[in-house]
């Protein structure tokens, strides 16, 4: 099993990246190319009854977890981007409960990496949404602030 | 209640602009998902792209209906930088029980587009 430490997305397990710093995700680590990682669902990101999370925060937890898990697979540290993502939402995840996102690396072609991902309440396994990522390998490594 | 005085749309920062089915998301630091570069996280983008379908549908419900996103597919069309983003919503087809909505993004000029996202919605 791949450890936090050993993994090249461990900045997005800490408290360094302005963004997963909100989210306060946990790695779990990796088995047969699964990346698992767990968070308590935030309150930042309850939608209008208060009670739940907004869909939206599991696209944005599913495109993290399954662009670390590329991240992990590669030979060589290269950036990452999204350039297609699909999510399903089949249930609403409650304020605090924990979660648990899987994401599976299923190939690399062409530059192009291809993950699957889930996110399910942890406690009774209940399913909150699924989704497909295309990631592109190798992309910009300089802002567009500084090639323009 | 408008889907951005939610805590995710407050954590966003998008706002309904006066034209048509026009969005604005104010940037913020905890937006960037590539530190090095700079960019915003393309769940930001996506996150966006289903609250400006989420709001656009709202304008057109009746007194006591509600609406959930379905599914959402975005494309990435370019690399973002750190700086606003704007969002043109357009309703494709509003039937009594479904609602699909096609958003675009983008950042310094709409004729170029940074996303753009077709979302289904529920609506009950």
């Amino acid at each position: 099993m791949t450890k936090a430490a050993d993994h090249p997305a461990q900045l997005l397990f800490t408290d360094k990246h302005p963004l997963t710093a909100d989210l306060k995700m946990k790695f779990e680590g990796v088995v047969d190319h699964t990346l698992t990682v767990t968070l308590n669902a935030p309150e930042t990101f309850a939608d209008q009854d208060g009670i739940h999370t907004h869909t939206g925060f599991s696209t944005l937890f599913l495109d993290t977890v399954m662009g670390s898990c590329v991240l992990g697979e590669m030979e060589n540290p290269q950036t990452i981007a999204t350039i297609k993502l699909t999510t399903n939402h089949l249930g609403k995840a409650k304020i605090g409960e924990k979660l648990v996102c899987r994401a599976t690396f299923q190939g690399e072609e062409n530059e192009i990496a291809y993950v699957s991902g889930k996110i399910l309440a942890s406690k009774e396994e209940r399913l909150i949404a699924t989704a497909i990522g295309t990631f592109m390998v190798g992309t910009a490594t300089k802002s567009i602030r500084e090639k323009s | 209640m408008s889907v951005f005085k939610t805590n995710i749309g407050k954590w966003l920062q998008i706002k309904s602009l006066e034209a048509d089915g026009l969005y604005h998301l104010t940037f913020a630091e905890h937006h960037i998902g590539n530190v090095w570069i700079r960019s915003i996280h393309g769940g930001v983008s996506a996150s966006t792209i289903e609250l400006c379908a989420e709001a656009e549908t709202q304008k057109l419900l009746e007194e006591g209906q509600d609406v959930t996103v379905s599914t959402g597919t975005i494309d990435y069309l370019r690399i973002t930088k750190d700086a606003d983003i704007f969002a043109k919503a357009t309703i494709v087809r509003k039937s009594k029980r479904l609602s699909i909505v096609d958003v675009v993004c983008w950042q310094d000029d709409e004729a170029i587009p940074v996303a753009r996202g077709s979302v289904t919605l529920r609506i009950g």
